[in-house]
């Protein structure tokens, strides 16, 4: 076998079935755009005042992270306390001994006793207190197969709704069945953090949920096990919202979406304390 | 003959050591705070950069072209200069694009009246438009200095203290433990006993926070909130409390000794 490169196919040429030498990484991040005297106005960061992108965040009391820092988290801290806690190890996948050549490249197996890798549980000290780190908005819209426009409105709904700009998505995978091809476009979803995210879960607890039909408080079962909890809203739930009440007639079509509130717990129990902590209270159920 | 373990050893509750628990109850802020001087200008200085950088309002999205929703928005907007070949213009060339200066902030004026006549079918949609009023933040339980009431110091925490008729010192409430019962319950029962039945409280946690040394005397204070209802004893000085009113109240020994769980 020749080892002579082409451009089209080096890869499999030099392609040995494990490495032997440790790969090289540059240690120092090179960012090529620095290096260049051009375009001295597109250097600067985002949050510098001379950058085109800059926009300001601070603009106003946040009362939801003032409510956070004078009585949630002083009383999270008492919460969470356990005599004498020590770090408990979370799943993980597991990898392979390395015993064999072959395990260089083999897929780790999933963890014990559980389906994706969970957290290290840590004791919970005023260093590490649960916190809220941000919320995504999402909708996927089925209809947005038969007819794109309706995604431009699910856009629509979500810039609305939370005042920040929001993303495409995109289908990753075909299935026939449902007429999806990967690549298209089937819904938004909007990453809220800071004041947006804090306006957000504020208008959520009071006006949108207790307006909600049989509402008794968030399914005890939600959760990813990693401090995550979604809440799913139906299009009738989208109504109770001010911005979409106020005007309904510019509304034809809502859609339903996933509220993903982020914490940065550990686990779920902690996440459940801190969100019940901002008025959004937990009952036992299923997941809804 | 007796057939105990010889490592274990029962607790007996000799007279030597006495424990007991106490109860550090608060009642929450109710608005937000009043923000000082500089955090008012600061925000004020990022919002009105928010304004003049944020997209131009679409107005031909809330107000339909032709509607007469549309005829009273336009007749309010203060007109933008507009660019003229061959004219001066010494504060900038205009720069106009949807009707909108792009040098400036775009300044929108609402046609609140519109909007009330327009849904004036349904009484209780136009009184929800109706422009909101804020309560004062001052109550009148403030300017008589009311310190038995809850709605007083709304921006802060409040502490329920207490002065038995027998001691000379203000104090978190403190209660005797019963035989086999628990801190939190203890807590919990104690307050109903020396307050009366209609007070809803949330215990934080059957964790103590604190535990008070004074002699052969363990306090442990257990941390609640009041959620509703009255602190109405009927032989017993109270006060609502707040940090900087706490320092007052209290010898310094206390203040020292509790002041660092207080906000």
């Amino acid at each position: 076998m020749s080892l002579k490169r082409h451009f089209s196919t080096s890869s499999p040429a030099y392609k040995v079935g494990c490495s032997i030498v440790e790969p090289v990484h540059h240690l120092v991040k090179i960012d090529k755009r620095r290096l260049s005297p051009r375009f001295p106005e597109l250097k600067y960061e985002k949050n510098d005042i001379r950058s085109s992108g800059f926009k300001p965040t601070v603009t106003h009391q946040d009362r939801v992270q003032e409510h956070y820092y004078h009585t949630v988290q002083p009383d999270l801290l008492l919460m969470a306390y356990k005599h004498g806690a020590t770090t408990v190890k979370g799943a993980k996948a597991r990898r392979w001994d390395g015993s064999s050549p072959y395990h260089v490249n083999r897929k780790a197996g999933k963890p014990a006793g559980a389906y994706s890798e969970t957290a290290d549980q840590k004791p919970i000290t005023p260093k590490n207190i649960p916190q809220l780190s941000g919320l995504t908005v999402s909708s996927f819209v089925k209809e947005a197969k038969d007819n794109r426009l309706l995604q431009i409105s699910s856009m629509l709904q979500l810039q609305q709704i939370t005042g920040v700009k929001p993303k495409r998505v995109l289908a990753k995978t075909n299935v026939v069945s449902w007429k999806l091809k990967a690549g298209k476009v089937v819904g938004a979803k909007v990453h809220c953090k800071g004041r947006p995210a804090s306006q957000f879960l504020a208008t959520l607890s009071e006006i949108v949920l207790p307006r909600v039909r049989e509402y008794n408080g968030i399914y005890e079962s939600n959760g990813d096990k990693n401090g995550n909890i979604t809440i799913g809203m139906t299009p009738e739930d989208v109504e109770n919202f001010p911005e979409i009440e106020a005007n309904q007639d510019l509304w034809p079509h809502l859609f339903g979406m996933h509220v993903n509130i982020n914490t940065t717990a550990r686990n779920d129990d902690h996440a459940k304390m801190l969100i019940s902590g901002f008025g959004l209270p937990f009952t036992r159920g299923k997941k809804n | 003959m007796s057939a105990r373990r010889a490592l274990s050893t029962a607790a007996t509750a000799s007279p030597s050591n006495v424990i007991k628990t106490g109860l550090i109850i608060s009642r929450t802020p109710i608005v937000s705070k009043t923000p000082t001087k500089l955090e008012s200008i600061y925000y004020e200085y990022q919002s009105e950069l928010e304004k003049r950088l944020t997209w131009t309002f679409p107005h031909w999205y809330y107000f339909k072209k032709g509607t007469l929703a549309e005829k009273a928005y336009t007749k309010l907007q203060k007109k933008p200069i507009f660019k003229v070949p061959d004219v001066f213009y010494p504060r900038g060339v205009p720069d106009l694009k949807h009707g909108r200066e792009r040098s400036e902030k775009q300044v929108i004026v609402l046609p609140e009246d519109v909007v009330e006549t327009s849904s004036g079918e349904e009484g209780g949609e136009s009184a929800m438009l109706k422009k909101i009023v804020p309560n004062s933040r001052v109550t009148e339980a403030d300017q008589k200095k009311d310190m038995q009431s809850l709605e007083r110091a709304l921006e802060e925490h409040l502490y329920l203290l207490v002065k038995e008729n027998t001691k000379e010192n203000w104090e978190f409430p403190t209660f005797d433990m019963a035989n086999g019962s628990l801190l939190h319950n203890r807590a919990e029962a104690g307050l109903k006993e020396i307050g009366g039945p209609h007070i809803h409280t949330w215990t934080v946690s059957n964790t103590p926070c604190k535990v008070l040394q004074d002699g052969q005397t363990n306090t442990f204070y257990i941390k609640s909130h009041i959620l509703a209802g009255k602190f109405a004893p009927t032989d017993l000085e109270f006060a609502w409390v707040t940090k900087k009113e706490f320092k007052d109240k209290v010898s310094e020994t206390y203040y020292t000794q509790m002041s660092h769980l207080l906000n």
